[in-house]
């Protein structure tokens, strides 16, 4: 009897033991919780030469429209032309919560071979402190058109760690007949802006969407006031490189001219807690008569969800002027901030490495964005313009042909991963009128200092 | 046991023996320990290890790559120049504090009264449940559209009966946000709260109710004197769940305002995410963890000495 439960107390304690380092061996995802979506590409090819299974980590779940769309049709292709390859898609949005979970995958090791991934210090360098991208040469895409800049914001210490797919620019979103029924126009200036929101009081129409629960969209805004204020975009910076500050009467000014917008209703009520989806439906379904967002809405007006009518007005403009001519619409805030990287720590790093620089081929990613209407690529496009463009298309490249003073990255995407979201949370205070614009300048230079110290140690 | 012999215990004493016998496995320190030693692997691998490496690592810098130790730094930092830590706390105290002394007084007034609804009592409980089954991402979410300044319920409602000037941005306004998470919080656990004190009151012997009519007590003095005192073990362990509850709100609060605006609705949980997970700083979130352990200890220590108090059988 005792031996019979000794030898059966031990068996369990094996099993036990087994079992677990099975699961462990396994690698439970523990953070998969918050997965809405996940596309997964079962199709399978005959064989040929050795099978390769890609992982590719997109932030975009709607694989029938916008980028994703764009990826999935260049994956699909990919996959018929080499059968030996099966690339796996796994979406997860919005993008907070995909940094957060590529975050992760970092720190666990567990990088997906091919990922979105963010230009900038403040989402590259955990990855290259960590050693987990390959890093690319200007070679790898010669002949593709690259803008040259595109490259900077994914290059740190020399090296190429990510393969810029958007050219980003800040635009706002007009809806023409919203206006016109209230005898108004498209804005010129920054007081137009103040002279809309005056008309539209009392009305339901907002006059103009923002996402400000997501805070980045704010920063955008912070970044183009700032610029219009002071006549380029010097400011900023210079304040993150520590060669100028945010101590500055522009800042000073700009945050001041914000708060004013705040009040006079520019954003309409509860911006604050808009979130990306909201503010777009905002404007998508005539509710707002503009919008501000990056060019990569481009798609608003062929978007089957929003009315026909809404989406025949839609018109882009360049951020209006300053209204001392100090700053004109030509001073356009651009970067590129959105691309891919390969894991350097996987064993299909070769593979995957090919995959992404065929994705970048100009007849593959720059022609299936510009005639799907996704974006604007980072490689020259012109070859590929049809003449059957949409308007916002049309807009969108004359804002983007005509400016002659170009940011480069903007505020929020040069500072480090762990000042970022203070900087964020300092712009969200002061839109919330929490404070004031002499204390909020003061708190973002601070941060702005503890951001520099901490990228040059 | 006069009239029965001995050998009648025979069995009774082969049982006797065989249970001493098993007394003596089960005694044996050995088989003790090989029994225990699964789920003790279980406990200390996935519990008290994972706890100590966040104590440890609360005492350094890591970013989730590579690290130095930096002693007290993340804690000085914590306590003495981080508000929003302590508005975090305070955030959650008051949750908890509404959770004792709003949602819980009506909770325990709802059960008191569901069983004089008659035919209505079923449907009352089922009725008063349902929010608590249904998943808080789709309450929260809900609650997000309801409150929406431009097409939510509420504020259309006030402008349709004319109180136009009452509507609000309810969860866009820093200083109404946190008003707003708080009732949705309630309403949200509204229903757990209820059940235990529906199923304390129903667990409370009908002879006790009779007894007093007999004696001439009317309901009012049979809920107030009778009910609610032999209900005390209930309130002790609800309120001791509502004030966990406090500090441990997290989902709500991420669904619908995500800690914003401008951290005005920011909890302890969030903050500890938003920290460790938005801006990398893993140390620092491990050192917010180990505080909010010790604060959910001392909380939990308070609580026992104030609540205690013995209420008989019944």
């Amino acid at each position: 009897m005792k031996k019979l439960l000794t030898t059966l107390s031990a068996i369990l304690v094996f099993t036990a033991v087994v079992t677990a380092c099975g699961g462990n061996a396994e690698k439970p995802a523990s953070n998969d919780g918050a997965k809405p979506t996940n596309t997964a590409n079962t199709e399978k090819k005959p064989d040929s030469g050795q099978k390769v299974e890609i992982k590719f980590f997109s932030n975009n779940p709607d694989r029938t429209g916008g980028q994703g769309k764009a990826e999935q049709l260049l994956i699909d292709q990919y996959m018929q032309e080499n059968p030996n390859v099966k690339i796996t898609v796994e979406t997860l949005s919005p993008d907070p919560q995909f940094q957060d979970k590529l975050k992760i995958y970092n720190v666990s090791g567990d990088l997906p071979d091919v990922t979105m991934m963010w230009g900038g210090a403040r989402y590259l360098s955990p990855f290259v402190k960590n050693k987990s991208l390959v890093a690319f040469t200007k070679e790898d895409f010669a002949g593709q058109g690259f803008i040259d800049a595109a490259f900077d914001s994914f290059t740190m210490d020399g090296k190429i760690y990510g393969i810029p797919k958007n050219t980003d620019f800040l635009v706002v979103y007009v809806n023409k007949k919203v206006l016109a029924d209230k005898g108004l126009e498209p804005p010129k200036t920054e007081s137009d802006l103040f002279k809309i929101a005056e008309k539209l009081k009392g009305t339901d129409i907002v006059p103009m969407a923002l996402d400000g629960r997501d805070a980045w969209p704010l920063a955008l805004l912070f970044d183009a006031v700032v610029s219009r204020q002071s006549g380029g975009f010097d400011v900023y910076h210079k304040a993150i490189d520590r060669t100028g500050s945010f101590n500055d009467p522009a800042v000073v000014a700009s945050a001041q001219k914000l708060q004013d917008m705040v009040k006079s209703g520019v954003f309409g009520d509860g911006f604050l807690n808009l979130d990306y989806g909201a503010a777009r439906n905002l404007f998508g379904q005539g509710k707002a008569a503009m919008y501000l967002m990056g060019q990569w809405e481009m798609g608003l007006s062929t978007d089957a969800n929003f009315p026909q009518e809404v989406r025949d007005n839609m018109i882009a403009i360049p951020y209006p002027a300053s209204d001392d001519g100090k700053s004109p619409t030509t001073d356009l805030l651009a970067w590129f901030g959105g691309g891919y990287s390969v894991a350097s720590t996987t064993k299909n790093t070769d593979e995957a490495k090919k995959f992404a620089i065929w994705l970048f081929k100009k007849e593959n990613w720059a022609r299936t964005v510009w005639q799907n209407g996704i974006t604007f690529p980072a490689q020259a496009y012109d070859e590929f313009v049809t003449g059957n463009e949409t308007q916002l298309q049309k807009d969108l490249t004359e804002i983007l042909k005509s400016a002659d003073e170009i940011s480069g990255a903007n505020s929020q995407d040069r500072l480090s991963a762990s000042t970022s979201k203070g900087y964020l949370d300092s712009i969200t205070e002061l839109l919330a009128l929490k404070t004031t614009p002499e204390k909020f300048a003061e708190a973002i230079d601070a941060i702005a200092d503890k951001s520099h110290k901490e990228l040059n140690p | 046991m006069e009239q029965s012999g001995i050998d009648s215990f025979a069995p009774f004493l082969q049982r006797e023996m065989e249970v001493t016998d098993m007394n003596k496995l089960w005694m044996d320190k050995r088989n003790i320990a090989v029994l225990i030693t699964p789920g003790l692997l279980f406990i200390l691998g996935l519990i008290l290890l994972p706890i100590l490496v966040a104590l440890y690592l609360s005492f350094t810098n890591y970013d989730g790559v590579d690290y130095q130790f930096q002693g007290f730094d993340n804690y000085t930092q914590l306590i003495f120049h981080d508000p929003i830590f302590w508005k975090s706390l305070r955030h959650a105290v008051f949750l908890g504090l509404a959770f004792v002394l709003l949602q819980h007084p009506l909770a325990m007034f709802m059960a008191i009264i569901t069983p004089y609804t008659g035919k209505f009592e079923r449907i009352l409980r089922v009725v008063i449940f349902i929010p608590s089954i249904i998943s808080t991402f789709v309450t929260s979410q809900m609650w997000v559209s309801i409150l929406s300044v431009q097409f939510g319920l509420i504020n259309r409602v006030l402008g349709q009966v004319g109180l136009a000037s009452w509507r609000q941005d309810w969860l866009g306004d820093p200083s109404i946000a946190i008003i707003s998470i708080i009732f949705v919080a309630s309403w949200q656990g509204f229903g757990y709260a209820y059940l235990l004190y529906y199923a304390g009151i129903k667990g409370i012997p009908s002879d006790l109710y009779e007894a007093a009519i007999v004696d001439g007590a009317n309901r009012w003095q049979f809920n107030t004197r009778i009910v609610l005192p032999l209900m005390s073990p209930v309130i002790r362990i609800n309120v001791v769940l509502a004030i966990v509850a406090g500090f441990k709100q997290m989902e709500t609060v991420f669904l619908m305002t995500g800690g914003g605006p401008a951290n005005s609705t920011q909890f302890l949980a969030t903050y500890l995410h938003s920290k460790a997970f938005r801006e990398g700083l893993f140390g620092y979130g491990s050192a917010i963890s180990v505080l909010f352990v010790i604060f959910c200890l001392l909380i939990t220590l308070v609580m026992n000495r104030l609540l205690k108090k013995d209420v008989g059988e019944f």
